[in-house]
């Protein structure tokens, strides 16, 4: 089990780890700032300045309202699942001849992750894995989908790394492995180099 | 001489899966600045239903469609401030050069405008059609074309009376040095359209219609009396002057009992013609095809030997030009740019009035029949006369010109939009100067280092190794 950083430079978040059997390429749900000042920035926070001035809100108006203690509950209940629910980081497992395995880990940054989603995708369904680009609110982004059959014989993608969008060399390097590992076994020419 | 590459976006409202003239237009030219070895990317509105985001043709161009809703004929509203987000992510990530809008009508390119010296980009404006001065829509548009004109860096027009009408309607006039005098700006191009003549070749055997069987015999010098057959192909619309052509069908079908008509096209005037056509008993010589695709015209055009044009205002005319590459006689009327694009021997031409458009008909049958019209010998004229890459060429010189051109500041473009009036004038400034604070505030909230930029385009390499 060996795990490198190949974009250590701009894209440290993504790490693959050579499992016995399968490859799997991971990205965390942090960054480094893009302006190159070599800040660190989190997506998945611990606590925030919000987390502070709950207690203090709450305290301030805590003699005026009758149905408080309710909506303190729900208010406290809400704020710890947000919290435990954030996206720590998202898989993509490529088990060679077999499919690959889009997965999402969701929990509390300092811990291990309570929630995992897994999708498996089989190869003989899978019909390519590509980096498409499409219009997401105001921003034009790029994506790696997986384009399958389904049950219905209609074709449908997946996104891969669908809650972090990590930028184009990342997206490109998972691009690489998986045409490598997935498609060039079955043909020669099938794909040629960007 | 070869110029350095660069980085094109086309903006326009019109463009595929739409068809027609303007989008056969950017199409082609971008196909072949593509060729040259330039970078061309589209911008366009979606179409219902799922024909939204980013989508490729061939040869490597790649369209945006952004999800704007339209209201009439494909052309959406001016929403000044709704387009700039998008504007600025496809700019930027794209590392564009230089915008070049399509059509006055076209909201998206006239915005495009305003947008683009914000991210330091040149602009380029082409106008495919002719208008007029004097009603509701031409005034309106005429006022949005003069504010958006102020500050392009070029204006590229298909015909010289394209140029006329596009300099009046858009008041492209500067002071001269000494203030006395209004000069036209030296920025204003003239670039024919083009076709592909390949496309448009005659018949090499006589082709037989469907209601008649005669062999097309030419015999100098006598008058035979086997068919002849004149194409009537447009959108039937007033603007095409489909009442001209309803009201001379009648007169020439009784006045030559060997011509027939082929009109191919649809439109709100269709019913005019077929109430004509019954009110005549006109069945068996008026033939209505319908809607006709693209890839079919020149089947229709080779079934006849005389092509009428009766439109009311053309700027170029690209339908005469393709019936003549096929080896038609053209007869048309005398409007807009329609003058410029043919010698006159290919074409007689007609006031826009029954009696004269009569006149110039029998003309062309008269022509015909003798056999004075060579099908083969037109084709190998007018099809040295356009191509799209002597078209590409003229419009890269023009690029080049405006890269090496200075940009204007915010200031200067300020100061030229208050001399639009006394109402427009501050009017267009306070919505370049609302414009501007948008865009700061977009600079704040979609910071330019945090956009996906695109670093692999398609290589047109890759065309000649597939080859």
């Amino acid at each position: 089990m060996q795990r490198t950083r190949p974009l250590s430079d701009c894209h440290p978040e993504l790490s693959i780890t050579e499992w016995p059997g399968f490859r799997e390429y991971r990205v965390e749900n942090w960054r480094l700032a893009r302006d190159g000042s070599g800040n660190v920035v989190y997506g998945a926070k611990s606590w925030g300045w919000i987390d502070l001035c709950l207690p203090v809100v709450i305290s301030f108006i805590w003699p005026r309202v009758s149905i408080l203690l309710e909506v303190t509950q729900l208010r406290i209940g809400f704020t710890m699942y947000c919290r435990c629910a954030q996206v720590l980081y998202e898989s993509v497992l490529v088990f060679p001849a077999h499919g690959i395995q889009l997965e999402t880990h969701w929990g509390y940054p300092l811990l291990k992750p309570l929630f995992v989603s897994r999708r498996f995708i089989h190869a003989s369904l899978l019909e390519d894995f590509i980096i498409n680009e499409g219009l997401r609110r105001w921003n034009v982004r790029y994506y790696l989908a997986a384009v399958h059959g389904s049950s219905t014989d209609k074709i449908a993608l997946d996104v891969a790394f669908e809650n972090i969008l990590p930028h184009f060399p990342v997206l490109l390097e998972v691009y690489q492995g998986v045409q490598e590992l997935m498609f060039y076994n079955h043909t020669d020419n099938r794909h040629t180099c960007i | 001489m070869k110029h350095e590459p660069l980085a094109i976006a086309m903006i326009s409202d019109f463009f595929h899966p739409n068809v027609g003239g303007v989008e056969n237009h950017i199409f082609m030219l971008s196909a072949n600045l593509i060729r040259r070895g330039h970078k061309v990317i589209v911008i366009t509105h979606s179409h219902p239903p799922d024909r939204v985001g980013v989508r490729w043709l061939l040869p490597g161009l790649k369209v945006y469609y952004i999800p704007f809703p339209t209201i009439a004929s494909s052309a959406t509203l001016p929403n000044y401030f709704t387009f700039l987000p998008y504007f600025r992510v496809i700019i930027a990530r794209e590392h564009i050069h230089l915008i070049h809008a399509h059509a006055s009508l076209s909201s998206l390119g006239q915005e495009a405008i305003l947008h683009a010296p914000h991210l330091g980009v040149r602009t380029v404006f082409t106008d495919h059609s002719l208008f007029g001065f004097e009603d509701a829509a031409s005034i309106l548009t005429n006022k949005l074309l003069a504010a958006a004109l102020k500050n392009v860096d070029a204006v590229i027009c298909v015909s010289h009376t394209g140029r006329e009408n596009t300099v009046l309607r858009g008041q492209l006039f500067e002071k001269s040095e000494d203030s006395s005098v209004l000069v036209v700006r030296p920025n204003v191009y003239v670039i024919p359209n083009a076709l592909v003549a390949e496309q448009f070749t005659p018949a090499t055997e006589p082709v037989s219609s469907e209601t008649s069987r005669y062999f097309h015999v030419v015999v100098k010098g006598t008058t035979n009396f086997s068919s002849v057959y004149i194409v009537v192909l447009s959108r039937l619309a007033y603007r095409k002057g489909i009442d001209l052509l309803v009201a001379t069908a009648p007169r020439i079908c009784s006045a030559f009992p060997n011509v027939n008509f082929i009109v191919g096209g649809d439109g709100p005037k269709l019913n005019d013609l077929l109430q004509v056509r019954e009110r005549h008993l006109l069945q068996d010589r008026i033939e209505l095809l319908g809607p006709v695709r693209h890839r079919d015209v020149r089947d229709v055009l080779v079934r006849g030997s005389i092509f009428l044009n009766t439109s009311l205002t053309e700027s170029f005319g690209i339908a005469i030009l393709e019936a003549a590459c096929a080896g038609l006689y053209v007869v048309s009327t005398r409007v807009g740019g329609v003058p410029e694009i043919l010698p006159h021997d290919l074409i007689s031409f007609a006031k826009p009035e029954e009696d004269d458009l009569i006149r110039a008909l029998s003309e062309a049958v008269a022509i015909v029949s003798n056999g004075q019209h060579d099908p083969m010998e037109a084709h190998q004229r007018v099809k040295n006369f356009y191509n799209w890459g002597e078209v590409a060429e003229r419009t890269e010189i023009v690029y080049d010109a405006v890269v090496k051109s200075e940009q204007k500041d915010l200031w200067t473009r300020m100061q030229r939009t208050m001399e639009l009036g006394p109402f427009a004038g501050p009017i267009y400034t306070i919505i370049l100067v609302v414009d501007c604070l948008f865009f700061l505030f977009l600079e704040w909230l979609m910071p330019r280092h945090d956009l996906d930029f695109v670093q692999m385009h398609w290589e047109h390499d890759n065309f000649r190794q597939v080859q």
